[in-house]
């Protein structure tokens, strides 16, 4: 499995008023099987950060390595493939509005070909994992925010991705809900999956006890293995 | 792999034009009215030719003999013109059956009566109507009895006829090459009406294409089912608009009472024994207007 590797990164996006610098000076190693939470307040930089993880975004200097692969090297039209090695979570929970809660998790191994067979076992066990037995035929609209969010780490973790990157998964839901999210990465983690969970969750991070990356005005201010929120 | 992928996407196709129905429909409805005109063009032109060539069939060359000239000599330059390789068939009116035939076209008009009766003398010609194998070989048949009869004959009414079927043929032409550009801009309106109304569609799903590409759908997984959206738009575009042509070709026979027009066939008939022709075009322009509308929509949304 590979690991994570930022080396001397700066992103800056240009507007209208000028240049906004999103990161700065950004030097970090995610070994596998690693859980990082990634910390600080609102324009911090952890989105950014995470976008540059699953090559949604490419550095503006410096490079972003997963394994030997610098992610600024790959074609645009083979982002998909390589997008393929993480499952990724959103705070507004990104699944298809007109599929329902089996269609949105099976989708996910359609796309690379899985056979019917494969998904008509897989995604009924995934989604009794994660607490949604019973809602295979609901569609999102009919889900609460929480079980939004669970069909979006059902979808995330059926292919048995090397890197799970979750971006504020807990900004809609209450603190139950959102330690039930957060849970389930544990566990994710605890097989094996390397896990990136950007957040502002004070009470999440303080109870994690894992390792905590802080990041302030886009720079890296402290690093520490099982780590608190100090912003 | 691929071949699963590719029923899939189909599947998925399927499922969002269904899913979808309200903009589906109206997606169908403003492609079958263009598809709608663009048939009705073709099948005018094929009506209109139709018409001219059983017009030209009907064509013939009347040489009126004068009125010295014995009925025995007339029947023997008829048998002299049977004997021409252009010549099909040959048709002697005496002056009697001339006679006969005018008064029976014209009963009821008081006015033509009442000249006969003035005249008191049959004031027809004997004739000789004379019809050709083919089209082109009037004109040379005309000049031929005008210069081999020239003593006998009183006139040769060919020229008449042939200015009306030269008009006849100009007007169709005119029509048809007409219904052609016309249906030319027909397909370029339908394609923009199509490729906007598509393009509203996929725009209400554009967030859904970002994030099947966060989740790891290749370019091609994400285009071929709205592409193939696009594909049944089309076709039932073309079906709906086939059936309206067949209704508007039908209203037309019920118009003109369903007296035959077009050889022994009414407008209905005409148009089911063609349907090939027409339902051919039709389906063909409505699946490459659906496909290139949706093709180029959905490209537009994965280049940004």
């Amino acid at each position: 499995m590979p690991a994570i590797v930022f080396r001397n990164v700066e992103k800056s996006y240009e507007g209208k008023l000028g240049t906004f610098t999103a990161l700065k000076d950004v030097n970090l190693v995610i070994n596998p099987g690693e859980f990082v939470c990634i910390v600080g307040k609102s324009g911090a930089g952890k989105t950014t950060m995470t976008r540059l993880i699953y090559a949604n975004e490419t550095p503006t200097k410096g490079d972003v390595y997963f394994g030997k692969r610098k992610t600024s090297d790959i074609k645009r039209k083979h982002l998909p493939f390589f997008r393929r090695n993480f499952g990724t979570v959103f705070q507004d929970f990104k699944l298809l509005p007109q599929k329902t809660v089996f269609e949105n998790v099976s989708y996910a191994m359609e796309l690379i070909g899985r056979k019917s067979e494969d998904i008509e076992n897989e995604v009924p066990k995934i989604l009794e994992i994660v607490g949604l037995k019973g809602k295979e035929d609901k569609y999102p609209s009919q889900l609460s925010g929480g079980e939004k969010q669970k069909v979006s780490l059902a979808r995330a973790i059926i292919n048995n991705p090397d890197v799970i990157v979750a971006d504020e998964p807990t900004g809609n839901l209450d603190p139950v809900t959102s330690w039930d999210i957060v849970r389930l990465l544990v566990k994710i983690n605890e097989l094996g999956t390397t896990v990136v969970l950007a957040t502002h969750d004070k009470t999440v991070v303080d109870k994690l006890r894992k390792r905590v990356v802080t990041l302030d005005g886009g720079r890296i201010v402290n690093d520490e293995e099982q780590g608190k929120y100090i912003v | 792999m691929k071949f699963l992928k590719l029923i899939r996407s189909f599947k998925e196709g399927w499922t969002s034009f269904m899913r979808n129905s309200w903009l589906s429909v109206a997606t169908i409805i403003v492609l079958a009215l263009s598809l709608y005109v663009i048939g009705s063009t073709v099948f005018i032109g094929m009506v209109s030719r139709e018409l001219i060539e059983n017009v030209e069939k009907n064509v013939s060359i009347s040489v009126y003999f004068k009125p010295e000239i014995s009925e025995a000599r007339i029947k023997e330059i008829e048998e002299e013109l049977k004997k021409n390789p252009s010549v099909s068939s040959t048709e002697y009116i005496s002056r009697d059956e001339a006679l006969e035939k005018f008064k029976r076209d014209n009963e009821g008009d008081e006015i033509i009566k009442e000249a006969l009766e003035e005249i008191g003398e049959n004031p027809l010609f004997a004739a000789i109507s004379v019809h050709s194998k083919s089209q082109s070989d009037y004109e040379s048949l005309a000049s031929h009895l005008e210069s081999s009869f020239s003593s006998e004959i009183n006139s040769v009414n060919y020229g008449k006829n042939k200015e009306v079927i030269g008009k006849l043929d100009r007007i169709i032409s005119t029509v048809e090459k007409t219904g052609a550009i016309l249906g030319m801009v027909f397909i370029v309106i339908a394609i923009l009406i199509t490729f906007n109304t598509i393009r509203i569609s996929l725009f209400t799903r554009k967030d859904d294409f970002e994030v099947m590409r966060l989740v790891g759908a290749s370019n091609l997984y994400i285009k071929f089912p709205p592409i193939f959206e696009g594909v049944l738009y089309g076709l039932f575009s073309s079906l709906i608009a086939i059936v309206f042509i067949g209704i508007t070709a039908y209203a037309g026979m019920s118009l003109i009472g369903g007296k035959e027009i077009i050889a022994k066939e009414n407008i209905l008939s005409f148009y089911v024994s063609n349907l090939w022709i027409i339902g051919g075009i039709v389906i063909l322009s409505g699946l490459f207007v659906g496909l290139i509308s949706s093709a180029i929509a959905i490209s537009r949304y994965l280049k940004a």
